[in-house]
């Protein structure tokens, strides 16, 4: 058993959730023991609230990266998606998505594909200092982006100089760009481009805010 | 509208009945609602309670797992199976797509989706019609909570749905097709458990591409705004994708229960 029993087998339960196929009598079975588990393990939640716990998350919810719904491990709804490390002015983070993520027949979701690009332009908006705030992410879908293939989202990291000025790399006032990719097989699948408008100097000291 | 439909109710004990007709949902569409509903609760609580797990939740939940793993068809077969999501909402009606019930097909639209299919445990809004236009409802919970501020919704939780929401406003209209382009426009913080409305429009099309756009509404202020651009796709489109997955996996080209099976497409091929 790894490290995440509960996490790694609510992923894979979700996934065949989504894709078993079964009559009518043989669904209801299922769903007769996923009721008495899901009520199980409510009761389990009441009696670590009333021990005077708060789960696992002694500095609350959104503090505990595990919960991610991008990255989040024990987070369902993400792929999860791995944050590499920063190299060279790019931050990436990878992952396959599987039929929970599917879209189109065999691949991935658009929305999917939003969600992880969300996730990598605010990795590199928060290396550089830049608080969360209004922005504009558009993404362009060049190619499918498959299922069960790994893939990997990149973003380059905004210039410190520029932001600094507020100004984007072709001297825009005002305006800050940032630039990624999805990578699937050595190709492109789709591109996006943030943009936001910020007050020229109106940084903080970097340390990422992590989506 | 006048039906009494309820959209949150739609396929369990009491609501309204809408037939699903993907191969793996119809003909148990409330049963599969049923476990669904529950498979959102355990979803919901392993948040909370991994490092807590007793041994015998581990066990049972292992039981759970071996069943219904046993239950999974190999891709190429579901892929084989798989039906257009516009195949739902009964058939021989004024639809666009031929449905006899309209906001049935709507509400339940890509019936596995992960925005909005009531059959897949982790999607967070249920979608409707509303005065001829496309709306989408969400409280959203944990699920989807940002990890910067500990109120918001995550961003990108919010551009999947918009997504969904402005593919349906074109199917609403009788297109249909992937995405091409999406711009999400952050305003303001989504918060965490206050009820959202998304809407969206079709703004115009032409013969390959059709364009729509739609906004976020919570507690009377617009958090987010969206547009885009999606392919048209006609029945050789829709076939190509799945050719396109299929051919992953087999290494021969056949027709199977009247889909394609094989290696005849590649990604550039897809129109």
């Amino acid at each position: 058993m790894s490290q995440e029993p509960l996490a790694d087998m609510v992923r894979a339960l979700v996934l065949a959730v989504v894709a078993h196929e079964t009559d009518a009598a043989g669904t209801d079975e299922l769903a007769e023991a996923a009721e008495a588990l899901a009520s199980r393990m409510e009761v389990a939640l009441l009696e670590v609230a009333a021990s005077g716990g708060d789960g696992t998350h002694a500095q609350g919810p959104h503090l505990d990266p595990r919960l991610h719904p991008v990255t989040g491990v024990a987070n369902a709804f993400a792929a999860p998606l791995v944050d590499g490390a920063e190299s060279g002015g790019i931050v990436t983070a990878s992952g396959t998505f599987t039929v929970i993520h599917e879209g189109p027949p065999g691949c991935v979701h658009g929305g999917a594909i939003a969600a992880g690009f969300e996730h990598i332009v605010d990795r590199a908006e928060g290396r550089t200092g830049l608080e969360s705030g209004p922005r504009t992410v558009t993404i362009h879908y060049r190619r499918p982006t498959l299922l069960g293939v790994p893939l990997r989202f990149e973003a380059n990291l905004l210039d410190a100089g520029a932001y600094a000025e507020g100004v984007d790399a072709e001297g825009d006032p005002g305006l800050v760009t940032v630039s990624a990719r999805l990578v699937q097989d050595g190709e492109v699948t789709c591109e996006a481009r943030a943009e936001r408008r910020i007050r020229a100097g109106a940084t903080r000291t970097p340390e990422g805010r992590g989506g | 509208m006048s039906s009494p439909l309820d959209p949150f109710q739609v396929n369990r004990p009491g609501g309204a009945f809408v037939e699903v007709r993907q191969p793996a949902i119809v003909g148990r569409e409330v049963e599969r609602r049923r476990l669904v509903d529950a498979v959102r609760r355990i979803v919901a609580s392993v948040l909370f309670l991994d490092e807590q797990a007793e041994t015998g939740i581990l066990r049972d939940f292992e039981d759970l797992l071996d069943q219904i793993e046993l239950l999974m068809p190999a891709e190429e077969d579901r892929l084989s199976r798989m039906m257009s999501p516009l195949s739902t909402g009964g058939e021989g009606g004024d639809g666009p797509f031929g449905e006899a019930n309209v906001r049935g097909s709507v509400v339940v639209g890509n019936a596995t989706g992960m925005a909005s299919g009531m059959y897949n445990p982790i999607s967070p809004t249920i979608l409707d019609v509303v005065d001829g236009r496309i709306v989408g409802h969400a409280t959203f919970g944990d699920l989807y909570r940002a990890s910067h501020n500990g109120d918001e919704v995550h961003d990108g939780v919010v551009s999947a749905c918009f997504d969904v929401v402005l593919a349906m406003a074109n199917r609403l209209h009788g297109m249909f097709g992937p995405t091409m382009e999406l711009a999400c426009t952050r305003l303001a913080p989504t918060r965490i458990g206050v009820p959202c409305r998304f809407e969206a429009d079709v703004d115009w099309y032409r013969e390959k591409v059709v364009v729509a756009s739609g906004r976020l509404v919570q507690d009377g202020v617009v958090t987010a705004e969206a547009s885009g651009a999606f392919r048209r796709f006609d029945q050789v489109g829709i076939e190509a994708v799945g050719r396109l997955r299929s051919s992953q996996g087999a290494t021969n080209s056949t027709r199977k229960n009247g889909s394609y099976v094989g290696s005849d497409v590649t990604r550039g091929d897809v129109p």
